[in-house]
């Protein structure tokens, strides 16, 4: 079993990333708020590949839930932090939950992804910046709804994996940037 | 599947109606960890987070109040939660106990929301097992070929 977390703020495409890989009926936990929804406890779902089984799991980006955090990133084997590059005020806000995963989770593989690119108004070496995301980490540039672009962050992701694990480079997928800041 | 809960931004509005007291936030902590927040300048947090993690370390504290030039911080511990009242600084000492009467409300909110997710806890603590570079190799290769599937489709 492959236990894979898809961490960010609130609006960042987190449900939507597991609705577009999911290959079962996503479990989605969103809650009416004041005329919208908003994923509260968390999403689920699920890939089966051969004997494995990929689980994911999409966790709630208000602060006011970062008790569930933990719960929920608990034995994963990686994480893909996402961001909303279409706006500023957003990546600013994923600020707090990203220094939590980093310093809670330092020794796992993870990447970013810099959603809603159709609408991006945040370049990635500046989402780079503002979160302080090492070079060594790449940013991967995502459209949570194109499926092929949800396909290429996750290999991007499993790459991340096999290189940090294994500690050799396979060659690469994403369109993502090289993790040099450029 | 949802979790519902209070707003604390309501909380913020009603305190205003109710006593006329200006609040800047509202928070209930669960230990260090945030349970229930209402909106919070950002230059706020960190005299929060401050706060909060000193009251842990120290058992015997059950009220705080801080006060700095941009605020006065009442903080009240009830076991391992602590709610937060942030008021603007020039507040009478004496209205901060007005606020006592929103205590209650707050920590059975805060509990029901725990309780509540600890009932979904178990479909959460699902644990990755051990995995080899065969099976990362494995799982790359699969993802490969559903991409190349959609590209030679033309998706």
């Amino acid at each position: 079993m492959f236990k894979l977390v898809i961490a960010g703020p609130y609006g960042a495409g987190k449900t939507t990333f597991v609705k577009t890989l999911s290959e079962v009926v996503p479990i989605e936990t969103d809650a009416p708020t004041v005329g919208k929804t908003t994923t509260v406890a968390f999403d689920y779902g699920k890939i089966r590949v051969n004997d494995i089984v990929v689980h994911l799991f999409g966790v709630p980006g208000q602060e006011r839930f970062s008790f569930l955090w933990r719960i929920v990133a608990r034995g994963m084997h990686a994480y893909i932090f996402m961001v909303d590059s279409s706006s500023l005020e957003s990546v600013k806000a994923a600020v707090f939950m990203y220094n939590y995963f980093i310093d809670t989770f330092p020794n796992t593989p993870h990447i970013i992804a810099a959603n809603k690119q159709d609408i991006a108004k945040v370049s990635i070496n500046d989402i780079r910046t503002i979160l302080g995301v090492k070079p060594e980490v790449k940013i991967a540039p995502l459209i949570a709804v194109n499926k092929k672009m949800v396909l290429e962050t996750l290999i991007t992701l499993l790459s991340e994996v096999h290189r940090l694990m294994y500690g050799s480079t396979l060659s690469p997928i994403s369109k993502g940037d090289s993790g040099t800041g450029t | 599947m949802g979790i519902n809960t209070v707003d604390p931004n309501l909380i913020v509005k009603d305190i205003a109606e109710e006593l006329g007291i200006s609040i800047l936030g509202v928070l209930v902590f669960s230990n260090n960890d945030v349970v229930l927040a209402s909106e919070l300048p950002g230059d706020l947090k960190t005299i929060v987070t401050s706060l909060v993690v000193f009251i842990n370390k120290i058992n015997t504290i059950s009220q705080v109040k801080v006060k700095s030039s941009n605020a006065y911080v009442y903080a009240i511990k009830n076991d391992e939660l602590t709610v937060i009242f942030i008021t603007e600084p020039h507040i009478m000492e004496g209205a901060l106990h007005l606020l006592n009467k929103y205590v209650d409300r707050l920590i059975k909110a805060s509990r029901e929301l725990m309780s509540r997710a600890r009932n979904i806890e178990p479909m959460v603590i699902v644990e990755g097992d051990e995995i080899t570079e065969e099976d990362v190799l494995m799982l790359i290769d699969y993802f490969r070929s559903k991409l190349s599937e959609l590209e030679v489709r033309g998706d």
